[in-house]
Order: C-alpha cells, then sequence, then structure tokens
C-alpha cells in the first residue's frame, strides 16, 4: 500500500515538473515589431521646471519613426530624431539617433522584456547589457501613461511619466 | 663618372618618394557630413518604362534623413527611409533604413573616396 501512494507520489511530481516545463517552453515570444506600436501617437510630460518633453511616433513600413523636443515655455531647445527597426538577428529593435547638434549619430539596442516593458541601452553595450552604465526603462502602465525611467548603474536617475495626447 | 650617374638616380628617385609622401600628407581630410551635403534636395529618375524613382534628402542637425520611393503607374511600389550620421571612430557615415519590402532594418556605412564620389558597403 506504502509502494502504491509512493508511486502516485513520484508520479503526480514527475507531471507536475513536466507541465511547468511545457508551459514555460510554450510562453509566447514577444512579437517586438508588434509590441512596438504601443508607441505610436504623441507623448507629452513635465520633464523639469518649466520643461516640456514631447515625443511624437510614427509608423513606416516595417519600422517607426520618432521625433522628440524638450521645450521650454513653448519654445524647443532640443529636438533629436530616430529611426527604428527590427533587428531579426538578436531578435530585438535598433535605433539610430540624431541628437541635436551632436555631430555624431547614435545607435542603441532596445527590446521588449514583458509585454508592456521596454528597455533601451547604447548599441555598444548590446554583448553584456547588464555591464550597461546608461539603461532607459519604458513602461505603458495603460494605452495612454508611459513610464520613462532613466538609471545609471541599474540605479534610477529619474521617473518621467508621459501622458498619450494623440 | 659611373658613380655622379647613380648619385643622381638615387636623388631623383628620393625626391620622388619624398614628394609623393608629402603629397598624401597634405592631401585635405574629406569632411564626409559636409559632403553629404551635396545630396540635399529632391532627385529624381526614370527606372524603365512608366517607373519613377524620387529621393528626397532633407538634412537635420549634422544628420540626414533620406526618402525614396519608386513609383509604378502612379502607385508606390517600393519605399525607403534612411537616417545617416557621422561615425567619428571610423571618419564614416552610418546609415540605417528600413524599407517596404524587408521586415529587417539595414545599417551601412557610406564614405566619400572624393570630393565627388560617394561609396556605400
Amino acid at each position: 500500500m506504502k509502494a502504491c501512494y509512493l508511486t502516485i507520489a513520484i508520479a503526480v511530481f514527475l507531471l507536475f515538473g513536466y507541465n511547468t516545463i511545457q508551459a514555460q517552453t510554450a510562453q509566447t515570444k514577444l512579437n517586438q515589431m508588434e509590441l512596438m506600436k504601443q508607441w505610436v501617437g504623441t507623448w507629452k510630460g513635465n520633464i523639469g521646471i518649466d520643461t516640456i518633453f514631447i515625443c511624437e511616433c510614427k509608423p513606416f513600413n516595417k519600422g517607426f519613426e520618432l521625433y522628440l523636443k524638450n521645450e521650454v515655455n513653448g519654445k524647443v531647445v532640443i529636438d533629436w530624431k530616430t529611426l527604428v527597426g527590427y533587428d531579426k538577428k538578436n531578435d530585438k529593435l535598433i535605433e539610430a539617433l540624431i541628437f541635436g547638434d551632436n555631430p555624431e549619430m547614435s545607435l542603441f539596442s532596445m527590446w521588449f522584456s514583458s509585454t508592456n516593458k521596454c528597455e533601451e541601452i547604447s548599441l555598444e553595450d548590446s554583448a553584456s547589457p547588464d555591464k550597461a552604465i546608461n539603461k532607459w526603462t519604458f513602461e505603458f502602465k495603460t494605452p495612454d501613461l508611459l513610464i520613462w525611467n532613466e538609471l545609471v548603474n541599474n540605479k534610477t536617475i529619474h521617473v518621467y511619466n508621459l501622458n498619450r495626447v494623440k | 663618372m659611373v658613380k655622379n650617374r647613380m648619385l643622381i638616380i638615387i636623388g631623383m628617385i628620393v625626391l620622388f618618394h619624398s614628394s609623393i609622401a608629402l603629397a598624401q600628407i597634405t592631401q585635405p581630410k574629406l569632411n564626409h557630413a559636409e559632403l553629404m551635403k551635396q545630396f540635399l534636395g529632391n532627385w529624381q529618375t526614370e527606372l524603365g518604362k512608366d517607373t519613377l524613382g524620387t529621393l528626397i534628402c532633407k538634412s537635420f542637425y549634422n544628420g540626414f534623413d533620406f526618402y525614396f520611393k519608386i513609383e509604378s503607374k502612379e502607385k508606390i511600389i517600393f519605399e525607403e527611409k534612411t537616417l545617416t550620421g557621422y561615425d567619428e571612430k571610423y571618419d564614416k557615415l552610418i546609415k540605417l533604413w528600413v524599407q517596404s519590402e524587408k521586415p529587417e532594418f539595414g545599417l551601412v556605412a557610406v564614405w566619400f573616396s572624393s570630393p565627388k564620389v560617394c561609396e556605400e558597403v
């Protein structure tokens, strides 16, 4: 009788373990391009005294183009442009950025780590993302509220709330 | 007499090589971002019967924004957008593109090999 219970217990245990493994394997792979569509529209937020951040994201075929600016008292003080495309090899997004009159173009690696959380680091750091000094996370709390975190050495230094205006 | 001729020949060789070296040193370094401004504006070309290619190049600070489309019988059959900027490390321009035909981005190096010739790989 004892042996019978033991056999049942082992079978249940194995079944449980097998189901867990199967659930992990079957976990849906995140569709980075599809999730990126959450960015589409115009976002606005206060990022300092009298400073408004505005981000306009438009889809373009298999990519996205973004225009971003900081305004102080309604006047543009800095603006930048980015183009985002899909990087199949790494199953991530890649972003090229021209920031104001910076003489160089910057490249970033971007990915959704969950359906509503987007993370970004410099492309140079993409080989060891955990060691990246600068990191940015964007969390879609609702379809109209985006929380932008700026991290240095994995410590949050700024948090901005962005609201969808369009 | 033979010795003198030898000295003249050696002298000429040295002079010739130093001139080449000097020319290489004094050749001005090409300013790729500046030369890229030659692309600014709208460009059009016929790519075949009833097929027109249009390239629109705009500057954005020190970068460039390109839009390229191919129209056939007034219908867009191909579109591409690119963002081009300078890469100081390699003294070249880098260009990221997204287009209608491929699901992936493309990243290429662009540079001027002379003031009028632009190359891309």
